[in-house]
């Protein structure tokens, strides 16, 4: 049995911290095919726009740390989101669109800009959203940040899913034991003749 | 004579075509296949990667060609009341790609609703017909699997022993025991001892992702090779736009778009259409002509009508211990057929089969699994995701579908592929049978997850996933009531045969690959002893 990563461990072993985040981010990036040019031109700094702030809020309501788990923007879902927006139109839009609808939420319901909310009232501002369903792109946009966590390794250690890469590699798992059928075997035939 | 024109022409290379191209080629006619798709290349599996899961949301990989938007795949427009998620893979081996492995065969009774029940029609063949076919096609295929299950008839032993069933098979089999129901450990097509040169099966799960090391009987890996060495000719990135006739109304070969696009004719003594229940309809009604206005092969009017899926529901325990769904090779470890015939106390005829399913990772998990209802977000987000995963066993209901005419594949008027051939527009509607079985099937799968221990049940609802497509060019006796005879040959085209899905009567309340090989192989056997007609 592997030891169990807690998220205090997870913490200590330097995974967050800014240099750590961009190891993280360059790895999230990778994953979305983008050369290496590319994630020079866009790097995980870009975080310091508004946008940007208003996404690692986001994505750290969906997903907040907790429960020995780290939050969404610590293992670098931000950085993938920002860049699998590059690729894929459907979340550029969800982004887009998505972000100016919670704002509209905002300023009609809580008079504000959602970064100025208290935790309850984003929480509050959040489920304003989802309440509009799909044409919110709410779901949208929680699902590409569930993607965004849980194609993590680090993540994956955290839950106990072993991803076994390489040949060679295998789930230990009992061979099948015909004892387990001895209740059935006792029956008797089942099917139905065609005559 | 033509140097090009080969003894017999198979459009389609999956489990039919290949099954049906490597008979023949072992009997000694000249075969050549054509295949829209190309080889795929299993060391890019995604099966492999770490972002395995976004292909069930996107990617080259996906199940649906909507989706995938190949240059080889055909969109597919769905309507009706129910309008169908037609899920369907283009590459040589077809959908074999990215199946399950599920290997059960049809029952006796399967072949003669018409007669036991007053459903439907029954086949023109029995199951005695098949018997030997489905053992040459397991051979083919290489399966594992247990014999001795008094809910099916006798059959030989298992090419390779079966699969471990895993946490969740054992501890839904103790439920079905406890509640007195039949189950058995499934025959897959994935063998779990080295077989024919094929490795054993290392149950890293991920087998509808790619198989990278060819346990999975994809028959890119089974049938093809052995047919190429004998001397089957197989055309990739060949697109077949209609069936050619001669002026005697036979068929004479195919005109085809190559890789490059350009249009080419293959000619032959006999056709053999394999390109699945929508693929199949599709390119025969797309091939009229002054003899045929409604289609090739559609005297009946029958060419894409009775269109059959398996209506499908997926209900998810939720248990305290890991169940490690996630772990194991994805075709099924065990099924129940206590529901498989009419008991007419249950309000509709015929009957379904209980599948035990894995699951995928961490990513479905949070997604929605099978269930659909994604883990919350927000504080609860990483206490219900401890709780799901890895503790969900899932049971599937796949029931069986009857045939009927409004279920059906045309040509869509709009919609078209890569290289112009209108796509296939295909419509469904549930009948009430069927959303009757599958209530019944919810609360039998509700008892069965109480008496395992389940301590949360999670339900799909209405759903209409395509895996299975069949019916469309349907087998009988009768040129009124169906499109091809008892050995698949069309009745308006002597030389035609159409061997898939498409030719089922019936769609009994199994997967159907297995029977797709066994009737293909028959085929393959009646095309041979009749060669004397084309010759």
């Amino acid at each position: 049995m592997k030891r169990k990563l807690t998220r205090r461990r997870f913490l200590k072993s330097g995974l967050t911290g800014s240099l750590a985040i961009r190891a993280v981010a360059a790895t999230a990036i990778s994953a979305t095919g983008l050369s290496e040019t590319q994630q020079r031109a866009s790097p995980a700094a870009t975080v310091r726009r508004h946008e940007d702030k208003l996404l690692q809020a986001i994505t750290d309501e969906i997903i907040p740390a907790g429960d020995g788990m780290p939050a969404a923007s610590e293992v670098g879902s931000v950085e993938y989101l920002e860049k699998l927006a590059q690729t894929l139109p459907d979340l550029k839009r969800a982004l887009g669109e998505g972000l100016k609808t919670l704002q509209e939420v905002c300023r009609r319901s809580f008079s504000g800009d959602f970064l100025n909310l208290s935790k309850a009232k984003r929480v509050e501002a959040l489920k304003e959203w989802e309440k509009k369903g799909a044409e919110g792109f709410f779901p949208t946009l929680r699902d590409y940040i569930y993607e965004a966590y849980y194609t993590q390794p680090q993540v994956w250690r955290l839950i106990g899913y072993d991803f076994y890469p390489a040949k060679g590699q295998r789930p230990a798992m009992k061979a099948f034991d015909a004892a387990a059928l001895k209740e059935v075997r006792k029956r008797p035939k089942f099917y139905r003749e065609a005559g | 004579m033509p140097d090009n024109r080969a003894d017999v022409l198979v459009i389609g290379s999956g489990p039919a075509g290949a099954a049906v191209t490597k008979r023949l080629t072992d009997l000694g006619a000249r075969v050549v296949c054509l295949e829209q798709g190309d080889w795929t290349k299993p060391a890019a599996y995604p099966s492999l990667r770490h972002d395995w899961e976004i292909q069930l949301r996107r990617g080259s990989f996906h199940f649906s060609p909507n989706v995938r938007r190949k240059p080889e795949d055909y969109p597919v427009v769905a309507a009706g009341g129910n309008p169908p998620n037609v899920l369907m893979f283009n590459a040589v081996g077809g959908s074999t790609i990215h199946w399950t492995g599920h290997f059960p065969r049809f029952h006796p009774s399967d072949f003669r609703v018409k007669s036991l029940d007053g459903i439907a029609d029954d086949w023109p063949i029995r199951y005695e017909d098949l018997e030997r076919y489905y053992d040459m096609n397991d051979e083919e295929m290489g399966v594992a699997g247990l014999a001795g299950d008094p809910a099916n008839p006798p059959r030989r032993q298992r090419p390779t022993p079966p699969l471990p069933l895993g946490v969740l098979g054992e501890t839904i089999g103790r439920a079905f025991d406890k509640l007195g129901w039949y189950w058995w450990v499934s025959d897959n097509a994935i063998i779990s001892r080295p077989y024919n040169g094929r490795r054993a099966c290392d149950l890293r799960g991920r087998c509808m992702f790619g198989c990278p090391i060819g346990a999975k009987a994809s028959t890119d890996v089974t049938y093809w090779p052995k047919a190429l060495r004998k001397g089957a000719v197989l055309k990739t990135r060949t697109r077949v736009r209609e069936i050619l006739l001669d002026g005697n109304g036979r068929a004479r070969g195919a005109l085809y778009y190559d890789r490059q696009g350009n249009l080419q004719e293959q000619l032959a003594r006999v056709v053999v259409v394999s390109a699945n229940g929508v693929g199949t309809p599709r390119l025969l009604l797309n091939s009229k002509s002054k003899l045929f206005p409604q289609g090739l092969a559609n005297s009946s009017g029958l060419v894409g009508k009775c269109f059959m899926i398996h209506p499908f529901r997926f209900i998810e325990g939720v248990f305290e211990e890991r169940m490690d769904g996630h772990y194991g090779p994805f075709g099924i470890p065990a099924f129940s057929q206590q529901f498989y015939e009419t008991d007419l106390k249950r309000g509709f005829v015929r009957g379904y089969t209980f599948l035990l399913e894995r699951s995928f990772g961490p990513l479905h998990h949070a997604w929605g699994s099978f269930s659909g209802q994604a883990v919350p977000w927000g504080a609860e987000h990483h206490h219900v995701m401890r709780r799901r995963f890895p503790h969900i066993i899932r049971i599937t209901i796949l029931g069986e579908d009857l045939p009927e005419e409004n279920n059906r594949v045309e040509l869509d008027r709009e919609a078209k592929d890569s290289n112009g051939i209108p796509a296939p527009r295909v419509s469904y509607t549930y009948s009430e049978n069927s959303l009757k079985m599958l209530e019944h099937g919810l609360s039998m799968a509700r008892l069965a997850f109480e008496a395992a221990g389940a301590i949360e049940i999670l339900d799909s609802g209405i759903i209409v996933p395509a895996f299975h497509l069949m019916g469309t060019a349907r087998m009988g006796h009768d040129p009124k009531n169906s499109v091809v005879n008892a050995w698949h040959r069309a009745h308006d085209v002597p030389n035609l045969f159409v061997v898939d899905g498409s030719s089922f009567t019936t769609g009994a309340a199994v997967n159907p690959t297995s029977t797709i090989g066994a009737l293909a192989l028959r085929a393959a056997d009646g095309i041979w002893q009749n060669r004397s007609e084309w010759i």
